[in-house]
C-alpha cells in the first residue's frame, strides 16, 4: 500500500508492468506449467493417508468364501440372459429372493434425441432389479449400495455373479448397520439414472421411471462393478464423475488399502503404480497418470455408473475388474473379500465421508495432490490474464506521449465509447445463446428438408451458427 | 357408546363359553376396545371330550381373570348362556400377576416371540392417598405414578424397524428408538415442569437418555393418542408426547425393564430373557405401559394396570445356519422349568393359524390345548402351553418347544395397511417429505390420523401440502396444524385422510433445512439429523368382516349376529425415521477463519489506516550535496539558503 500511495514508485512499477509485460507473462506461464508438472514428480507429494477415524485401521476380517458359487451363479445369469435377450428380470428376482433380500423391480423408459449406435431406436426401455438387505436392529436411515450393471453381450456377468454371491454371504452376517441395496441396473448410465431420481423423487432428465416400492434411507456411499473375466490381473478404481465430480478421497484410500492388505494389484487410470519415481520413466507414467485424471474431469462425463450419485451428495466409485497378459492371476474370491472389506468398512461409518479432500489429483493411488498444491499452478496461468488486462487499462488511461509528429494527439480524441465495448459482448453472449438452443431446434427441420442424419445435423448446425458468427462486420472489422 | 359398553359388560356376565376360553387383548387400541373372541375349535373337540376335568378347572380362572381385563373397555360378542358356576367370583386377591408368551413363525421363516407381563393391583393413587405397601407392583413406577400424578404412562424402547411387508402387523407396534407418552391428571396445574421432572426421573429408572426430551421434541396431538384405560375427559393439555429416534436400546435398558418383574428373571417366562441372545435378532422392542382399568363390570373401584412387553424377532439367515427349525432353546438358550411362582397364569401360545394340517411347519412337543380369538382382525387359533400345569413339562421337567419348518418361505405380504416415509430431492437448501399410505384393502376405504411431528430446523413450507390418492386431490376432513418457533417447539400436523380401497396416498410437504448456530450441531453433525417415524392411527376393516363365504365351516354362536364390532380393528403404523443432513459448516473454519482475519488485520487494515491518515504534499525535489551543504553553511552564517 505504501508502494501504491507513492506516485513515483507506483509510476516505476506500472512502467515495469507495461515494459515487461510479454516476459514477465511467458515468465508465469512457464511457472505455472512447471508447477503443474512439478506436483506430478513423487517428492513434491503428500502421501496418501485414511482421514475418516471410523476407517482407521484395518480392524475387519474378510471371510467371503465362495467365489466360485458366485462364478456359476454368473454362468447363470449369462445363460438366462442369453435367452430372455436382455434383463433376466424375473430369474433375478427370484434369486435374491432366495438369497433373503426384500426385492423390488423398477421400469423406466427414456425417449432418446438421437437414435442409439447399434440397436437405431428412440425409446430406451429398460427395469432394475434391486434387493435390499434390512440391516437387522436398524432404523432404515442409512443405506449402501452395491451396483452392477447388466450389460448387452457377454460383459459383467462375472459381476452380477459375484454381486448375487455378496449377497447371499452378507445376509447371513449379522454386524450390518446399514441396509445394503444390491442393484443390478439394465442400459447403464440410463438405468442408473432413472434409479437414483426416483429413490430422490427428482426429475431432471425427463425421464419415465415407476415409483420405487423400497427404501433404504439415506445412502451414504456406493461402488459400482464391472467384472468380465473369472480372473483378473488388476483392479482399476474409477473416481470421476458427473460434471468433473469426484468422491470423497477415503474412498480411494479405503480401496487401495484393501487392495494393500489383500494383495491385489490396483490402477487408477489403467496405470499401475512404479516405483522408480527418480526415473524419467517413471515421472513421465506419473504425469500421464495425473494429466489423464485431469482430461477426464475436464469433460463432465461420468467415466463410470458411479458417476450419478455424486449430484446427490454420495460418495462413490467404480471398480472394474481388469484381465491382461500378466502371469500373477486374482481370483473371485479374493475379489469378493475385498468388497467385503470395503463394504464392512463401510458399515462401520458413524458419519458421511467428508473428513478428507473432495479435490484432488492423484499422479498415483498412493499419493496425492490437494486443491492447495494445484491452485497455485492455475493462479500463475491466470495471473496473466489479469497482467494483460491491466497493460490494456494503463495504455487506455495515459496513453504513451513519445511521440513527436502529434500522432498520439489525434487517437486521444477518438477515446473508446462504452458502445464499442457492449457490441462484441452481446454479440458473443448471443452466440452462445444460439449454440446451446439453436442445434437441438433445428435438428428436426434439418432432418425433414435435407438428406442429413440427426447427429449430422446437430454438428452441421454448430457449424453453421460459427460461420454466420465469422460473417458478422465486428468480427471482420479489425 | 359407555352405554354400549355397559350392556357388552353385562353380557359377559350372563356368558359362559363350554370349551377354551383365551383373552389376547391389543391394548394399541385408541378406544380402549379389546377384542376378543372366543370360539370353539371342532378340529379338537375330541381331544377335549378326552380330558373335561382339567380343561374346566383351567377355563374357571381364565374368566375370572378375563373380566376385570375386559371391563377396563371392553366389548365382547359371546351370545348364549352360560353355567351358573362361574359366575360365582372366586375371592379376589389385591393385586395379581400374569405372564404369556405368544409366538409366531412368520412367512418369511422368521419367528416372531412376544412376552406380556401384567400386574393389576387394585389401588386408587389419584385421591392423594399414600400407598406404601408394595407387593408385585414395582414400587419405583408406583413411586413415579403417584409423584407426578400420571393418569397413564406409556413408554417404548425399540432397536430395528417393523418390517410389516414381511412379518406383517405388531401385536404392540412401536417407533425405532424411544417413544413416551404420558396423560396426566387433571390436577395436575403445571404439567410442562411435570413432564420434564417426569423424563428425568423416567431417564434414571430405565437407564436411557430421556433427560433429552425437551420442548423442542414434545407435543401435544390432538387427536391420534387418547387415552387406553379409562379417563373421565381427554382435554389433549394433558398429554405429551415425544420420541428420540436416535435412542439406542441395549442391555443397559433391558436389565432395569426386567427389574420391575416380581420374579425379576430368576422364574417364570422371563428366564427366557438373556440379552446375548435378545440383541442378536432382526428387531427387538421393550415396553411399558400404565393405565388405570377397572376392577369389575360396575367399575366401581378402579386398579391400576402394569404391561410389560418385550417383542423380538429373530432372522432365519443370520442364526438358521441351513436348519430351517426354531426351538425355545436355539432362540433363548434357555429352556422353562417352571412359572413363576407369583403369577396367577402363565402360558404360551404358538399361532398355528396358517398351519391347521402342520403341512408349514411341525410342532412339538404337541399340546392338546387349543384356543381362538381375534388379533388384529383375524380369527387366529394358538396352541397353548400352560406353564403352571406339571404336565406341560413333561417327564424331562423341562419345556423346550420346537418349531420345524417345512415349507420354503413365501412371498411378502400384503398388509391391509401399511406406510412409508422418506425425504426427496437433492442439496442442502431444500427438500420433500413424502409420506405414502397403502391401503390394500379390495373394496373399503377407511379413515386413517396421521401424526407428524417435524423438529423446528426443516421448516416446512405447509402452504406446500399436497394429499393426493390415484392422482386426485384427497382433501382432508381435518387438519390440526401448530407452527414450530425456532429453539422452542417442534411441527405438529395432524390429519385425517381418508384413505380410497387400493390405493396408495402421498402426501408431501416441502421444507428448508435451517442452518443452526454452531453450538447446536451435534458431535457428528455429518450424520445428520433425525426426524421421528409419522404416526398413523387407523380404524382398519378386519379381514374376518371380509370374509362373506358363510359356507365356511365356523362355530355357529359365531356367526349368527352379523360382527360389527369386529369390522374393524385399530392399528398403528409408525413409518421409518428420517436422517436429514442439514447444511454444515467445516468445523476446522473457526481455525481458518481467525488465520484470515489476522492477516488481512495486519496487513490490510494496517496498510489502508496508513493510507487514509497520511496527508500528502507534493516533494520537493532533492537537492544536491552541493546545494546542501552551501545551504548549511548559509545557515550558520544567519543567511536565507539558497
Amino acid at each position: 500500500m505504501g508502494l501504491l500511495s507513492d506516485p513515483n514508485r507506483r509510476r516505476a512499477l506500472i512502467s515495469l508492468l507495461t515494459r515487461l509485460n510479454a516476459p514477465i507473462c511467458v515468465l508465469c506461464y512457464f511457472a505455472g506449467v512447471c508447477w503443474f508438472m512439478g506436483l506430478a514428480f513423487e517428492p513434491f507429494t503428500l502421501r496418501t493417508y485414511m482421514s475418516e477415524n471410523a476407517m482407521g485401521s484395518t480392524m475387519v476380517e474378510e471371510r467371503f468364501p465362495s467365489g466360485e458359487r458366485a462364478l456359476a451363479t454368473g454362468r447363470e445369469f449369462a445363460a438366462h440372459k442369453k435367452k430372455v435377450g436382455g434383463m433376466p428380470v424375473d430369474w433375478l428376482v427370484k434369486t435374491m429372493q432366495a438369497r433373503g433380500l426384500e426385492v423390488f423391480t423398477q421400469s423406466f423408459s427414456r425417449t432418446l434425441p438421437f437414435p442409439d449406435e447399434n440397436k437405431e431406436r428412440y425409446i430406451v426401455k429398460g427395469t432394475n432389479v434391486y434387493g435390499i438387505l434390512r440391516a437387522p436392529r436398524a432404523p432404515r436411515t442409512e443405506a449402501l449400495v452395491l451396483s452392477a450393471p447388466c450389460s448387452p453381450g457377454d460383459n459383467n456377468n462375472q459381476a452380477v455373479g459375484l454381486l448375487l454371491g455378496l449377497a447371499h454371504y452378507f445376509r447371513s452376517q449379522i454386524f450390518w448397520a446399514k441396509d445394503i441395496i444390491f442393484l443390478v441396473n439394465e442400459h447403464d448410465l440410463i438405468g442408473m439414472q432413472a434409479w437414483l431420481e426416483s429413490y430422490h423423487h427428482t426429475n431432471t432428465t425427463g425421464m419415465d421411471w415407476s415409483p420405487l416400492q423400497g427404501r433404504g434411507g439415506s445412502i451414504q456411499a456406493a461402488l459400482s462393478l464391472e467384472l468380465s473375466s473369472d480372473v483378473i490381473t488388476s483392479f482399476d478404481i474409477v473416481l470421476e464423475g458427473l460434471n468433473g465430480q469426484l468422491p470423497n478421497l477415503d474412498l480411494a484410500n479405503l480401496f487401495y488399502a484393501f487392495c494393500q492388505k489383500i494383495g491385489v494389484l490396483c490402477t487408477i487410470q489403467g496405470k499401475l503404480q512404479r516405483n522408480d519415481w527418480d526415473s524419467v520413466s517413471g515421472y513421465s507414467h506419473a504425469v500421464q497418470t495425473m494429466m489423464l485424471m485431469v482430461m477426464k474431469q475436464a469433460s463432465g462425463r461420468p467415466w463410470g455408473d458411479h458417476g450419478l450419485f455424486l449430484r446427490y451428495h454420495i460418495e462413490a466409485a467404480t471398480v472394474k475388474g481388469i484381465n491382461s497378459f500378466r502371469q500373477y492371476k486374482t481370483d473371485v474370491t479374493t475379489i469378493g473379500r475385498l468388497l467385503e472389506g470395503i463394504f464392512r468398512k463401510l458399515n462401520n461409518l458413524l458419519e458421511r465421508l467428508h473428513q478428507s479432500y473432495f479435490f484432488y489429483l492423484m499422479p498415483s493411488l498412493s499419493h496425492f495432490v490437494s486443491i492447495g498444491y494445484y491452485m497455485p499452478a492455475f493462479g500463475l496461468l491466470a495471473v496473466i490474464l489479469l497482467l494483460r488486462a491491466l497493460d490494456l487499462w494503463v495504455q487506455f488511461a495515459n496513453p504513451p506521449a513519445v511521440t513527436a509528429d502529434g500522432v498520439a494527439d489525434i487517437e486521444r480524441q477518438s477515446s473508446p465509447g462504452v458502445l464499442s465495448v457492449l457490441t462484441p459482448l452481446v454479440i458473443s453472449h448471443l452466440t452462445g445463446a444460439a449454440l446451446y438452443f439453436l442445434p437441438t431446434r433445428f435438428q428436426e427441420t434439418a432432418v425433414e428438408h435435407f438428406p442429413v442424419s440427426e447427429t449430422e445435423a446437430v454438428v452441421l448446425t454448430a457449424i453453421a451458427v460459427y460461420t454466420a458468427g465469422l460473417a458478422l462486420p465486428h468480427n471482420t472489422h479489425r | 357408546m359407555a352405554a354400549y359398553r355397559c350392556l357388552r359388560c353385562a353380557w359377559l356376565l350372563l356368558v359362559f363359553i363350554s370349551s377354551r376360553y383365551v383373552v389376547v387383548s391389543s391394548e394399541e387400541t385408541t378406544q380402549g376396545h379389546d377384542r376378543v373372541s372366543v370360539a370353539d375349535n371342532p378340529q379338537t373337540a375330541a381331544d377335549t371330550a378326552k380330558q373335561p376335568l382339567e380343561e374346566r378347572r383351567w377355563e374357571a380362572t381364565q374368566v375370572d381373570k378375563a373380566v376385570p381385563d375386559d371391563a377396563a373397555a371392553a366389548a365382547h360378542k359371546q351370545d348364549f348362556p352360560v353355567p351358573d358356576s362361574v359366575l360365582t367370583p372366586t375371592p379376589q386377591l389385591n393385586d395379581e400377576f400374569k405372564e404369556e408368551l405368544v409366538i409366531r413363525p412368520l412367512h418369511s421363516g422368521d419367528i416372531y416371540a412376544s412376552f406380556q407381563f401384567r400386574t393389576v393391583w387394585e389401588t386408587d393413587f389419584t385421591r392423594g392417598s399414600k400407598v406404601s405397601h408394595y407387593r408385585l407392583f414395582p414400587k419405583s413406577l408406583g413411586q413415579v405414578i403417584s409423584k407426578f400424578s400420571v393418569q397413564e404412562l406409556h413408554i417404548s424402547f425399540t432397536q430395528g424397524y417393523w418390517r410389516t411387508m414381511q412379518w406383517g402387523q405388531p401385536y404392540h407396534p412401536s417407533p425405532p428408538g424411544a417413544e413416551l407418552w404420558v396423560w396426566f391428571q387433571d390436577t395436575v396445574t403445571d404439567v410442562d415442569a411435570t413432564w420434564k421432572e417426569l423424563t428425568n426421573v423416567l431417564s434414571g429408572i430405565f437407564c436411557a437418555s430421556l433427560n433429552f426430551i425437551d420442548s423442542t421434541n414434545t407435543v401435544q396431538p390432538s387427536a391420534s393418542f387418547k387415552p387406553l384405560g379409562i379417563a373421565n375427559g381427554t382435554d389433549h393439555r394433558f398429554l405429551r408426547y415425544a420420541t428420540l429416534p436416535r435412542e439406542i436400546v441395549c442391555t443397559e435398558n433391558l436389565t432395569p425393564w426386567k427389574k420391575l418383574l416380581p420374579c425379576g428373571s430368576k422364574a417364570g417366562l422371563a428366564v427366557l430373557l438373556k440379552s446375548e441372545k435378545l440383541f442378536h435378532s432382526s428387531f427387538h422392542s421393550q415396553a411399558v405401559h400404565i393405565r388405570p382399568v377397572c376392577q369389575d363390570q360396575q367399575c366401581k373401584t378402579m386398579s391400576l394396570e402394569l404391561r410389560q412387553t418385550l417383542n423380538v424377532v429373530f432372522d432365519l439367515h443370520t442364526s438358521g445356519q441351513g436348519k430351517r427349525e426354531w426351538s425355545l432353546f436355539k432362540m433363548f438358550s434357555r429352556t422353562l422349568t417352571e412359572a413363576c411362582p407369583l403369577a396367577a397364569s402363565s402360558k404360551i401360545y404358538i399361532d398355528i393359524t396358517d398351519n391347521p394340517q402342520e403341512e408349514q411347519f411341525e410342532l412339538s412337543p404337541a399340546t392338546p390345548l387349543l384356543s381362538q380369538a381375534v388379533v388384529l382382525g383375524d380369527r387366529r387359533t394358538f396352541s397353548v402351553y400352560d406353564l403352571t400345569q406339571q404336565v406341560t413339562f413333561g417327564t424331562v421337567r423341562s419345556l423346550n418347544v420346537l418349531i420345524r419348518w417345512k415349507s420354503t418361505e413365501g412371498d411378502m405380504l400384503r398388509p391391509l395397511l401399511h406406510a412409508e416415509r422418506y425425504v426427496a430431492g437433492y442439496g442442502l437448501q431444500t427438500g420433500e417429505i413424502h409420506t405414502l399410505m397403502y391401503n390394500n384393502h379390495p373394496f373399503r376405504s377407511f379413515p386413517v390420523l396421521l401424526l407428524e411431528s417435524v423438529p423446528w430446523y426443516l421448516r416446512l413450507y405447509i402452504h406446500t401440502l399436497t394429499v393426493t390418492s390415484k392422482g386426485k386431490d384427497n382433501k382432508p376432513s381435518y387438519i390440526h396444524y401448530e407452527p414450530s418457533k425456532d429453539r422452542v417447539r417442534p411441527h405438529l400436523l395432524e390429519m385425517l385422510v381418508q384413505l380410497p380401497p387400493h390405493s396408495v396416498t402421498e402426501i408431501t410437504v416441502q421444507f428448508e433445512r435451517a442452518l443452526l448456530k454452531w453450538t447446536e450441531y451435534t458431535p457428528d453433525p455429518n450424520h445428520g439429523f433425525y426426524v421421528g417415524s409419522s404416526v398413523i392411527s387407523a380404524l382398519v376393516p378386519s379381514t374376518v368382516a371380509m370374509n362373506t363365504n358363510i359356507t365356511e365351516e365356523q362355530p355357529l354362536f359365531s356367526t349368527f349376529f352379523p360382527c360389527k364390532e369386529e369390522s374393524s380393528y385399530f392399528v398403528r403404523v409408525y413409518t421409518e425415521p428420517l436422517l436429514v443432513n442439514l447444511p454444515t459448516p467445516d468445523f476446522s473454519m473457526p481455525y481458518n477463519v481467525i488465520c484470515l482475519t489476522c492477516t488481512v488485520v495486519a496487513v490490510g487494515y494496517g496498510s489502508l489506516y496508513n493510507l487514509l491518515t497520511r496527508s500528502f504534499q507534493i516533494e520537493e525535489p532533492n537537492p544536491g550535496l552541493a546545494k546542501r551543504i552551501a545551504n548549511i553553511i548559509r545557515k550558520m552564517r544567519g543567511v536565507p539558503p539558497l
